[in-house]
């Protein structure tokens, strides 16, 4: 515990040792936000709800998280320090544990860097909390997910752009499956209904789309865990040498 | 005690590290020679649980490093080759951050103060709040030499720890491991051969992934050709004539003669230096300098390791 937690503090302070830290916060902001104003219209939609904002996160993620992900093992491997951190006293799974969940609290705090739009909405309107409150836990969790699949990738090679491509790639899998526009596709090639729902069964989408409507339902909240567990249980295989 | 039993590793179908065995215990410092490319690195790796070995297996103070690494690297310190750092951190952010690991078992206070000691042990106190990255290569060595020193382990491994050091550094780091050999095992690895007499009292020498030579320092001297040689330095003198009567007398010993000097070979490695010494005086001759061939462990090494035995 004493050793993830000293892990955990060196990478998390580690994305503020550099400029990565404050350029990915303002792209981020630009984006989710400028997204939700100039292509969601929210301000036009006469609704006081961030259904508008949601919609667009899983999409934002698709870059976003991968350009945290990628230096978390491609970086260690380049320079050669996961040679230092792998002769100290501590196991593969604390570093992969320690790593993770501190480029997962920097993503969180990104997410709750975004706040200001919902507390402009409720200055203007009576937005409904609960229903913003679940769809920020969903980001939150779907954010890890994110994370926890660039994590892995990030483990199999040493360098940063082949790891935020094949990032970028996998997520973009994860997503597409369960896009509206990718499911009726499934269902006009005469796909069985329970294939295409099965299929779409496994995308971001799928599970974050009830949290923005205000659901917070096990099978939703244990499918992001259950990818979490599993890419990192795979990514501390992927770095036995 | 470090052991390793039969460590062997392939890469592909390429043996790297061919069976090599052999013990540490503490109060020796084993300098481990070898041309690039030798395995050396590839051992060390092995031995610190970076890297599982394909057969075989390494010991720290009776800890399995792949069944136990955890408990296995307590004891250990190493200095990776090229001592890989996290650059983007000042010399104290690493250090701590390396303690807090290192020493976890003890309390902040005294994770703090092993810093503080490494930081003067190493000198770095000028350089402590720099992040690694704008750092000289010396200071950037000194770094990792101390976050491998400190929680002051029984157990050291420095992969080519005075490499792109210059003289003065080179100096310090020597004195530095000489002063903790007493108490330690420490095994570096080095193609700097004074290194070796200057800090080992036991070498070993690998080639292809193999161990060709175990022993001293001073005894892998002596396959030297010249070991024990003397060279006369006359100028001026009889040389030819020297030299025919110094063959008339000495019938078994090797003598060869060369501008101004004469070499003299001992038969069988001993030492002839006092009583060529004696002659010279009895025969009163005018030389200029009597003075033992130079046996530089370069020569013996590059008979080793060119060998095609």
């Amino acid at each position: 515990m004493q050793n993830i937690k000293s892990i955990f503090k060196r990478e998390f302070l580690g994305y503020f040792r550099t400029p990565v830290a404050y350029v990915f916060l303002i792209v981020f902001l630009i984006a989710s936000v400028g997204l939700t104003w100039f292509l969601g219209r929210i301000f036009d939609s006469n609704e006081a709800s961030l259904a508008r904002f949601f919609m667009f996160i899983p999409w934002v993620f698709l870059f976003l998280v991968p350009a945290v992900g990628m230096r978390l093992w491609a970086e260690e491997k380049r320079s050669g320090t996961w040679e230092l951190l792998f002769t100290l006293p501590i196991s593969v799974t604390e570093a992969v544990i320690g790593k993770f969940l501190a480029g997962w609290l920097f993503l969180t705090l990104a997410i709750l860097s975004t706040l200001t739009l919902p507390l402009t909405i409720s200055y203007l309107g009576d937005p409904d909390w609960n229903i913003i409150f679940t769809g920020y836990f969903g980001a939150i969790l779907m954010a890890g997910a994110y994370l926890g699949i660039c994590s892995l990738t990030s483990a199999f090679t040493r360098s940063q752009v082949i790891s935020f491509v094949i990032s970028l790639v996998v997520c973009l899998v994860m997503v597409f499956l369960g896009w509206s526009v990718f499911n009726n596709f499934l269902l006009s090639i005469h796909l069985p209904n329970t294939v295409a729902m099965a299929i779409a069964n496994f995308s971001f989408i799928s599970h974050f789309e009830p949290m923005t409507l205000g659901l917070i339902r096990i099978q939703n909240i244990a499918f992001f865990a259950a990818v979490i567990v599993a890419s990192l249980s795979l990514n501390v295989v992927a770095l036995k040498r | 005690m470090i052991e390793s039993l039969s460590l062997t590793k392939y890469y592909g179908p390429k043996c790297v590290v061919d069976q090599v065995s052999f013990q540490v215990k503490p109060g020796e410092v084993l300098g481990f020679l070898g041309p690039n490319g030798a395995g050396k690195s590839t051992t060390m790796k092995m031995i610190t649980g970076f890297l599982n070995p394909t057969n075989g297996s390494a010991r720290i103070d009776g800890v399995d490093v792949v069944k136990d690494p955890i408990n296995a690297r307590k004891n250990l310190g190493y200095l990776p080759e090229n001592g890989p750092l996290y650059e983007e951190m000042t010399v104290e952010e690493f250090l701590r951050f390396v303690s807090s690991i290192r020493n976890s078992t003890r309390d902040t206070e005294e994770q703090l103060s092993a810093v503080e000691d490494v930081i003067k042990i190493t000198h770095l106190e000028g350089v402590r709040h720099q992040t690694i990255d704008t750092l000289s290569k010396g200071f950037h060595q000194r770094v990792g030499v101390a976050q491998a020193i400190i929680h002051d382990p029984k157990y050291l491994i420095l992969d080519e720890p005075t490499d792109g050091l210059d003289p003065n550094q080179k100096n310090e780091v020597r004195q530095l491991i000489r002063r903790m050999a007493e108490s330690k095992a420490i095994i570096l690895s080095t193609h700097i051969l004074e290194e070796v007499e200057a800090m080992c009292n036991r070498v070993i020498v690998i080639s292809d992934g193999k161990i060709l030579v175990d022993e001293t320092p001073e005894s892998l001297k002596q396959k030297h050709p010249h070991y024990n040689g003397v060279e006369l330095h006359l100028s001026g003198a009889d040389i030819e004539g020297i030299e025919r009567q110094l063959r008339d007398s000495f019938p078994e010993l090797g003598i060869e003669s060369r501008d101004n000097v004469i070499e003299i070979l001992p038969a069988s490695k001993e030492s002839i230096q006092a009583k060529i010494f004696n002659y010279i005086h009895e025969n009163s001759w005018k030389i200029e300098s009597i003075r033992p061939m130079a046996t530089p462990l370069d020569d013996v090494f590059r008979t080793l390791t060119l060998d095609p035995e």
